[in-house]
């Protein structure tokens, strides 16, 4: 399969498949480097410019340039 | 005072029923509702957990006494569901009207005729009664031990929160102080807000700014839980805190360490200073402080009672807690914090955020949107609290970056959301989103929370914790 790029915090990962789990995407965000961990929440921006959580074992559809959010799940008060 | 008897329903539960009860045909129709029950200091709530509609001709059909009737068939059904599940049955009809209904005679014989019998087969949960007209409400309660309550309120609970009453009733014009504010919302909203109960999670810096809005803002009853003192750190985010409060001539850096320990153990718990921050800002604010940690069972049964809960609290043990309260006693709840995210290898400021996450009778959980790590978790159970707490620093001594602008962000948004939620003011449905502000590029983020369809707290599933109310203990640290 032709090898293309999504971006997670704003930085390029490379992907082959085009129907991945939202934990396929954590782990390949961090092989490319970005400073993240796999359990943080993941969000993917929609056509309409909202974000979606999505879950570790949800599957989702991906296309060149699909955009992601992964935050740290933790904050302080 | 006599306990208060409440009905509470989601927004979805809400408008199925009343599509169901109120098509337009100016008829009457039926259904039944399956709750959870919940003894709380604010009286008895029944929390549905299914809303069951009863077919026209076939479950709902012409009375032998009365006009209309649930068939016995039905009633068998449901009422055995109710007695298997532990869970309160609660039959409901329609009448005519709009802003008052009652119990008719004809009602009340049926109940005296068949709700003993129910009362046998349910085996201890309560039965009820209850008759809708277009916006109000009005029902008996039958306890085990047949006696019998008027079903005070129904609180349909949703982006907003629609009380229904068995009459509408005038509320007086808001005392002088809110005059200005009550233009947005109404004396009726200003008097919701006065009978509101509010509990605060957490009385740190983003905690300490959600008492003096809230109480300003009118609320009636605070409860505040916090197990901490005062710190000299705390000072410069919190809102009316003094250096007395932190003991800081003798808790600073730089004392011998007993020193410290003696200013630490005179310092003032934060509830104190909490309950001082309210009483001075609304003098009739009734405030309950709780110097106590919410994983405790005791601490977690105080928010069980409550119309709102602020979750302000480090641990992922609290958001757990609170988090389960949320779904198995219907309250609306929101998760708050801000960070300040830096790189461990060279100390550079990575992100800044504040966020504002909703959970809830009408949201998926924070287990289903991975807010609960269950690593994080075991982290805190071997007692390295700390360390779960401030994960992006290795060392737990190292305090996270906190500022009273981006804790006030995270505050200010989530009192909002509070407040047009209880006074009940439409809008669109931004409050069912996740907000992140972002102070260093200027964005605001909002994020739709996903629901696991077979979450075992907020899900459908027949095994879910949602409405379960005192049918299901707490996951608590003492259980």
């Amino acid at each position: 399969m032709r090898p293309f790029n999504i971006t997670v915090n704003k930085k390029p990962v490379p992907m082959t498949d085009h129907r991945v789990t939202g934990l396929q995407v954590k782990e390949a965000a961090i092989a490319a480097g970005v400073d993240i961990e796999l359990d943080f929440q993941l969000s993917i921006r929609r056509p309409n410019g909202r974000l979606e959580v999505v879950g570790d074992d949800d599957k989702i559809a991906i296309v060149e340039k699909s955009e992601f959010r992964a935050v740290a799940p933790d904050d302080n008060s | 005072m006599s306990p208060t008897y409440e009905l509470r329903v989601t927004e979805t539960q809400w408008r199925r029923l009343y599509d169901h009860l109120f098509p337009g045909d100016d008829d009457e129709h039926g259904a039944a509702i399956l709750a959870g029950v919940a003894h709380t200091t604010n009286g008895v709530r029944l929390i549905a957990r299914d809303v069951i509609l009863a077919q026209d001709g076939v479950d709902y059909v012409p009375g032998r006494r009365g006009y209309r009737m649930l068939t016995a068939d039905f009633v068998q059904e449901v009422s055995d569901r109710a007695a298997e599940e532990g869970l309160a049955y609660i039959a409901v009809h329609c009448h005519g009207g709009t802003t008052g209904v009652g119990l008719s005679s004809a009602d009340r014989a049926s109940q005296e005729r068949g709700y003993p019998a129910l009362l046998d087969i349910l085996g201890g949960q309560p039965v009820v009664g209850a008759v809708f007209a277009v916006a109000s409400a009005a029902g008996d309660v039958w306890l085990p031990d047949r006696s019998r309550h008027p079903l005070d309120r129904v609180v349909v609970s949703g982006t907003t929160r629609l009380l229904i009453t068995p009459n509408l009733r005038d509320v007086d014009t808001c005392e002088g102080d809110y005059t200005r504010q009550a233009l947005l919302f109404g004396d009726r909203g200003q008097e919701l807000l006065r009978r509101a109960t509010v509990v605060v999670v957490g009385c740190g810096g983003i905690g300490s700014i959600l008492v003096e809005l809230l109480a300003r803002l009118g609320v009636g009853h605070l409860i505040v839980i916090d197990d901490d003192v005062v710190e000299p750190t705390n000072l410069p985010r919190w809102v009316g805190a003094r250096r007395l409060d932190a003991m800081e001539w003798l808790t600073r850096d730089g004392r011998p360490a007993w020193v410290r320990r003696i200013g630490r153990r005179f310092a003032r718990p934060k509830v104190n200073v909490a309950a001082r921050i309210a009483k001075r800002a609304n003098k009739r604010c009734e405030v309950t402080r709780i110097n106590g940690d919410v994983s405790h069972e005791d601490v977690a049964r105080t928010l069980t009672g409550a119309d709102y809960i602020f979750l302000a609290a480090d641990s992922f043990r609290a958001r757990l807690v609170v988090n389960a309260v949320a779904f198995q006693y219907g309250i609306p709840a929101v998760q708050l914090g801000a960070k300040v995210a830096v790189r461990k290898a060279d100390g550079a400021i990575t992100d800044v955020f504040s966020v504002v996450r909703p959970f809830g009778p009408e949201t998926g959980c924070l287990w289903c949107n991975n807010l609960i790590p269950p690593t994080r978790l075991a982290e805190e159970a071997v007692g390295v609290e700390q360390a779960g707490r401030q994960r992006y620093v290795d060392d737990p001594d190292v305090a996270a970056p906190s500022v009273v602008t981006i804790n006030s962000v995270a505050a200010s948004h989530a009192v909002n959301e509070f407040m047009f939620h209880i006074t009940g003011l439409p809008r669109a449905h931004a409050g069912t989103n996740y907000f992140r502000a972002l102070p260093i590029t200027g964005e605001v983020e909002y994020t739709t929370p996903r629901q696991g369809p077979e979450c075992s707290e907020c899900g459908d599933i027949r095994a879910s914790r949602r409405g379960r109310a005192d049918g299901r203990t707490l996951p608590t640290t003492d259980r």
